[in-house]
């Protein structure tokens, strides 16, 4: 696949995955905590292609959130942004199992989010508005995600949204 | 082998990084600090929530196809029962129409006029937030239908007008709604029974005068206030859960259960108040 057309796939995923977790994960799964799938497939993404690609879905998977919900526009895009680039910088450098370090990466990556929420929350938002991030909700999201990990990353594999070998070369 | 981020080898990565976190930030500086409406959100809610529309919609015919069979069952049933209950409500209209004259009589002898004329917009439930950080609901009905920011949300609960909370985002088709659950949402409210204002914030009803401590207890309903005018008053809020300050406060704060169920709200009304003039 070639690397536009994949960047295109993997974009139109997030916003497939933004809306069902807007909608029906959000009746049909549960209405109080909601893994973050498309966070999932931003950091497997950057983590394997790169930063570019990393920040670019982060970007607009969080433009597209921002849209949705009540938060201000620019909130989830900077913290997606910032973890789509981040993971960008292992690529190569990381040995990916099928299993272990999905999981072990999503978890650091979904406390990454929570901590760049409150640091966005702490630096931007206007006093009183500070959102619920480390709560109980917040504790549960990094177990679920974790725990989808594996199942997402096997799914963007076999599907060739990213590289199939452990090292995530070309 | 781990080797460091070369900034010359990836410098278009981190120009647009920097581009994006410009972007990001700029916008977040923008919306949070201004009351200006961010006109790219009200065009993006319209466009997702046109996804989110065809989802809930897709989703809610098959749950009404399949459930349908055994809705044929129940409607004998009700059917009957609701025939027997048309025939007291017959009743009780004549009773209505009679008190509602001799009431406007009443009114017109005191020379009462009506200030607040309230319209009900309704509206279904067609999404929620898609991470943890913020409890927002996303309603299909926006400004062509006349709703405006700040208008209050309520929803029924066996019957009673209870308050859900209040729009903080409109488009043209459809707009968001944050729940009294939100911390940043302030609600003047007063205990229904014994008149003791207080704020609730979160849940929680704070700046509630000391000496209602003898007086109120765990179950008590507190109900909006009307105060400041953001709310119209006597919309339910909830029941008191628990009661707590300290011996040198002077005010108590009390833990409130919601009437509305959060996590089953489908259908919701939208407060349009038009204020008249008072003469």
């Amino acid at each position: 696949m070639k690397a536009k057309e994949s960047f295109f796939i993997s974009l139109l995923l997030v916003f497939i995955l933004v809306i069902l977790q807007s909608t029906l994960f959000y009746f049909a799964v549960s209405k109080v905590v909601i893994p973050d799938f498309a966070l999932i497939v931003v950091a497997f993404c950057g983590a394997r292609k790169g930063m570019q690609e990393g920040q670019l879905l982060g970007f607009f998977n969080g433009l597209a959130e921002d849209f949705m919900t009540a938060s201000f526009p620019g909130f989830n895009a900077l913290i997606k942004t910032i973890i789509g680039f981040l993971a960008g910088t292992i690529k190569n450098k990381m040995l990916f199992d099928p299993v272990i370090f999905p999981s072990l990466f999503i978890f650091f990556v979904t406390l990454l989010k929570g901590t760049l929420a409150a640091v966005t929350a702490y630096l931007f938002f206007p006093e009183g508005y500070f959102p619920a991030v480390f709560s109980s909700s917040f504790l549960m999201e990094i177990v679920l995600n974790s725990l989808f990990a594996p199942i997402i990353y096997l799914i963007l594999k076999k599907t060739h949204l990213i590289p199939y070998d452990i090292w995530g070369g070309k | 082998m781990f080797k460091g981020i070369s900034f010359r080898k990836h410098k278009k990565d981190f120009i647009t990084f920097f581009v994006l976190v410009t972007l990001s930030i700029g916008m977040l500086v923008y919306t949070a600090f201004s009351d200006i409406s961010f006109k790219p959100k009200q065009v993006g809610l319209d466009f997702f929530s046109l996804f989110q529309r065809g989802i809930v919609n897709t989703g809610k015919f098959f749950s009404q196809t399949a459930g349908s069979i055994s809705e044929l069952r129940n409607l004998k049933k009700e059917y009957n029962s609701l025939l027997k209950e048309y025939a007291e409500y017959q009743q009780m209209k004549q009773d209505y129409e009679h008190l509602e004259q001799e009431n406007s009589m009443l009114k017109e002898q005191l020379g009462y006029l009506e200030k607040d004329s309230i319209t009900k917009i309704p509206a279904t439930v067609i999404g929620g937030d898609t991470n943890n950080f913020f409890k927002s609901i996303v309603i299909n009905q926006g400004s062509s239908k006349g709703i405006k920011k700040d208008m209050p949300v309520i929803a029924y609960v066996d019957g009673y007008q209870s308050l859900v909370g209040k729009v903080v985002e409109v488009s043209s088709y459809s707009a968001v709604v944050k729940p009294i659950t939100d911390r940043s949402l302030y609600v003047p409210a007063v205990l229904q029974k014994f008149r003791y204002r207080g704020l609730v914030n979160g849940l929680v009803m704070d700046f509630v005068s000391r000496e209602a401590s003898n007086r109120i207890g765990c179950g008590d309903l507190v109900v909006t206030s009307g105060f400041n005018g953001s709310y119209p008053d006597n919309i339910y809020i909830g029941k008191v859960k628990s009661i707590s300050g300290k011996e040198y406060e002077t005010s108590l704060r009390l833990e409130i259960e919601p009437f509305v169920d959060f996590l089953r709200l489908e259908y919701v009304f939208v407060l349009d108040r038009e204020v008249k003039d008072e003469s």
